[in-house]
């Protein structure tokens, strides 16, 4: 699958990698709004577009971000954060990433990552289910 | 930073290794709740206080999340303590982090289509959002020792609908 180096189609799917356990809800397969603030130092969010990934290359994506480990991840179509009121635009590198950007003032944007949880589904990476699952 | 050793007692404790910042607000939050509210009002409130001081300990460092987050400020943390004894005492707790802003995120999280969110600023600035149902409101004050109408309407509103 080839990717449009210049738009993020609406069908098209964009995951938000989440590396801290109180960022998602594995028991309704929820993610929280928080991780879908924007960064401050570019006021944009950074997703991955995985069209056309296997699994693991789709997981492979959150690696180079340190040495953290993605423990989850939301998905959204690129229609579903444009009907939202924002925009996702390709930005490389590095390869596949995007941004989630026209964020507006602080307290509309809370309510825009609200907007974004309530349309993310959560997708747990394989390996850390039998662990949340410990007692 | 100075790494130092706090004690710890059953109310309020926080990990060794933590700025000198945090243990001045420790202690001055021990002072400010140690006496007058009685246990079961005060417990609730001693362990969020307890959470934000975690959420400090996290944050206190520049890009905390990896992805270039401001450090959560002492300031934010102290008006963050400060709203959270103004708080009704019949209105549930929040959840407490700090946000990519370095502000504290207070969230009261009841399902996906039932949260209210606040952040507080170091200039004591809130701003909030609250998501109940089919409804939505969002806006911005100053935080002046009260805490606003619009704020513990939305957290009520979240609080009393519970869903999966």
């Amino acid at each position: 699958m080839s990717l449009d180096a210049d738009r993020v189609e609406d069908d098209e799917v964009v995951a938000r990698f989440l590396f801290d356990r109180d960022d998602f809800v594995p028991t309704t397969g929820r993610v929280k709004p928080k991780p879908f603030l924007p960064s401050p130092e570019d006021d944009a969010t950074s997703v991955f577009r995985t069209g056309g990934l296997s699994e693991t290359d789709t997981w492979a994506l959150a690696s180079p971000r340190g040495m953290r480990i993605a423990k989850a991840r939301g998905t959204l179509q690129g229609g579903q954060i444009r009907w939202a009121g924002l925009d996702v635009v390709p930005m490389v590198p590095p390869p596949r990433h995007a941004a989630i950007v026209n964020w507006p003032a602080k307290d509309a944007r809370l309510s825009l990552a609200q907007r974004l949880a309530e349309l993310a589904k959560l997708v747990l990476r394989p390996e850390t289910q039998p662990a949340e699952r410990a007692p | 930073m100075t790494p130092v050793l706090l004690e710890t007692n059953e109310r309020l404790s926080i990990d060794p290794g933590v700025s000198v910042e945090a243990a001045q607000l420790t202690r001055q939050f021990e002072d400010a709740t140690a006496y007058s509210l009685s246990e079961s009002i005060a417990r609730p409130r001693a362990n969020a206080i307890s959470d934000l001081l975690q959420a400090y300990a996290k944050a206190s460092n520049p890009d905390w999340d990896g992805e270039g987050a401001n450090a959560m400020s002492p300031v934010a943390v102290q008006y963050a303590a400060a709203f959270l004894s103004a708080l009704p005492t019949n209105l549930p707790m929040p959840d407490i982090s700090a946000d990519p802003d370095g502000d504290a995120y207070l969230e009261w999280d009841r399902g996906r289509h039932e949260v209210m969110t606040v952040t507080i600023s170091a200039d004591g600035s809130l701003h909030y959002a609250c998501l109940s149902g089919g409804s939505r409101f969002h806006g911005a004050e100053i935080f002046k020792d009260r805490v606003p109408r619009l704020i513990l309407e939305g957290i009520a509103r979240v609080a009393g609908r519970r869903q999966g």
